[in-house]
């Protein structure tokens, strides 16, 4: 790095002199050199106009159209994801009146074999549970009629259960119908989501 | 002309409402996104087609640079737009570059039938304007006889402006291999542009 002041410097120094770099500028034999030699001061001026032209350089318009965006999300994509946000809450409530449904059930067939006496306090029992569980875990609005309607008629099932035996036939009919309708909505969300969607995906 | 000369234009400058077409684009305002990538395309693609010395090439990088900005606009922090968008545009290059070395089929231009080109340019034209225009297609013939290190180091230091660090980054190479480059590339441009010095004069 020493400047023989009879010998030129090496051509990387004066291009980094030429753009200046701290490290050749801070170098007392480099600019004493180039202030007397005039070989050296042209290529440094030279290496500069150079820097300047280059950092000009217009921009270039591309040779065919580009594409700015990719592609906006398809409207089938769309209702793909609307489908896809069903799921939870059709099976939240499948699953509500499937357990309300298999309860009253149970509990009707319970009442039709006692004739009386101690049997409706202990269907009554399962049908406050129900309701509790179910208040407990509602996620979403359509699991929040589920939940609405089975604790409805899990309360109505317990009020005719403590009145009188002659209701007993009308639970017989709605609890396997709630229980058949919970299975419906749990086995259509399944097949929606493990059948249709991958494909539509 | 030998070969297509490619449209030029002048440097872009940043978008008046920049700043808030930027925050849209962020905030996922697709059509904000498409304006500043529009108003910048030829500033990205002048940047790939210098790096690449292949039009075709060039416009799918940029193309790719497009869809990368896309996906990173929501991890966009601020800076120039301008710059954003060129460091992605020279990483999409080198992707390419990257790849078509991988084929061997793939050949250098060759230096003396360039020199031959350039030579060919005659002299600048009177006026201020048409003399800028003929040094700088000089200025680029010239580029495109470089050896690809040095020329990718020249376009991305002098041409855009990167800073050593990221032109070391981008060309996964050191930091004093990149200044290397930059000097030799410089020092072999001023000889080739030897014959149209007067268009350099200080
Ligand atoms: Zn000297």
């Amino acid at each position: 790095m020493m400047h023989d002041p009879n010998r030129h410097p090496d051509d990387e120094r004066l291009s980094a002199l030429a753009e200046g770099d701290p490290e050749a500028t801070a170098d007392r034999a480099l600019i004493a050199h180039v202030a007397s030699c005039d070989r050296c001061r042209r290529t440094v001026d030279e290496l500069a106009a150079l820097r300047t032209a280059l950092s000009a350089l217009p921009d270039v318009t591309p040779p065919r159209p580009l594409r700015l965006l990719p592609p906006a999300p398809e409207p089938g994509r769309g209702r793909t994801s609307l489908l896809r946000g069903l799921f939870a809450p059709t099976l939240a409530a499948g699953v509500l009146l499937a357990v309300a449904g298999g309860v009253g059930s149970f509990g009707s067939l319970l009442s039709g074999m006692a004739a009386s006496g101690a049997a409706p306090a202990e269907v009554a029992q399962p049908a406050t549970d129900q309701g509790a569980v179910s208040g407990g875990g509602q996620p979403a609005p359509s699991g929040y009629d589920a939940y609405d309607g089975g604790r409805n008629l899990a309360t109505d099932g317990g009020a005719k259960h403590g009145q009188t035996p002659p209701s007993a036939p009308v639970n017989v009919v709605v609890w396997p119908v709630v229980l058949g309708a919970g299975l419906v909505l749990v086995a259509g969300a399944l097949v929606l989501r493990y059948a249709v969607l991958p494909r539509a995906g | 002309m030998p070969e297509p000369q490619p449209a030029a234009t002048r440097r872009t400058a940043p978008l008046p409402d920049e700043e808030a077409l930027v925050a849209r684009a962020v905030a996922g305002d697709r059509g904000a996104f498409a304006r500043l990538v529009e108003h910048y395309q030829s500033a990205c693609y002048g940047l790939a087609w210098r790096l690449l010395n292949d039009a075709e090439m060039a416009a799918d990088a940029t193309q790719d640079a497009f869809v990368h900005a896309f996906d990173a606009i929501d991890r966009y922090r601020g800076g120039a737009f301008r710059s954003w968008m060129l460091r992605i545009t020279a990483n999409a290059a080198y992707d390419i570059l990257r790849r078509a070395q991988r084929r061997p089929t793939q050949a250098l231009p060759d230096p003396a039938e360039g020199e031959a080109e350039l030579a060919d340019h005659g002299l600048p034209a009177p006026s201020d304007e048409a003399a800028r225009g003929e040094m700088y297609r000089h200025l680029d013939a010239a580029l495109r006889l470089l050896p690809e290190d040095q020329r990718t180091a020249v376009v991305l230091a002098d041409v855009y402006g990167m800073d050593y660090h990221q032109v070391a980054s981008l060309t996964s190479s050191a930091l004093g291999t990149v200044k290397s480059r930059i000097h030799r590339g410089r020092l072999r441009l001023r000889e080739l542009l030897a014959e149209q010095r007067e268009l350099f004069r200080p």
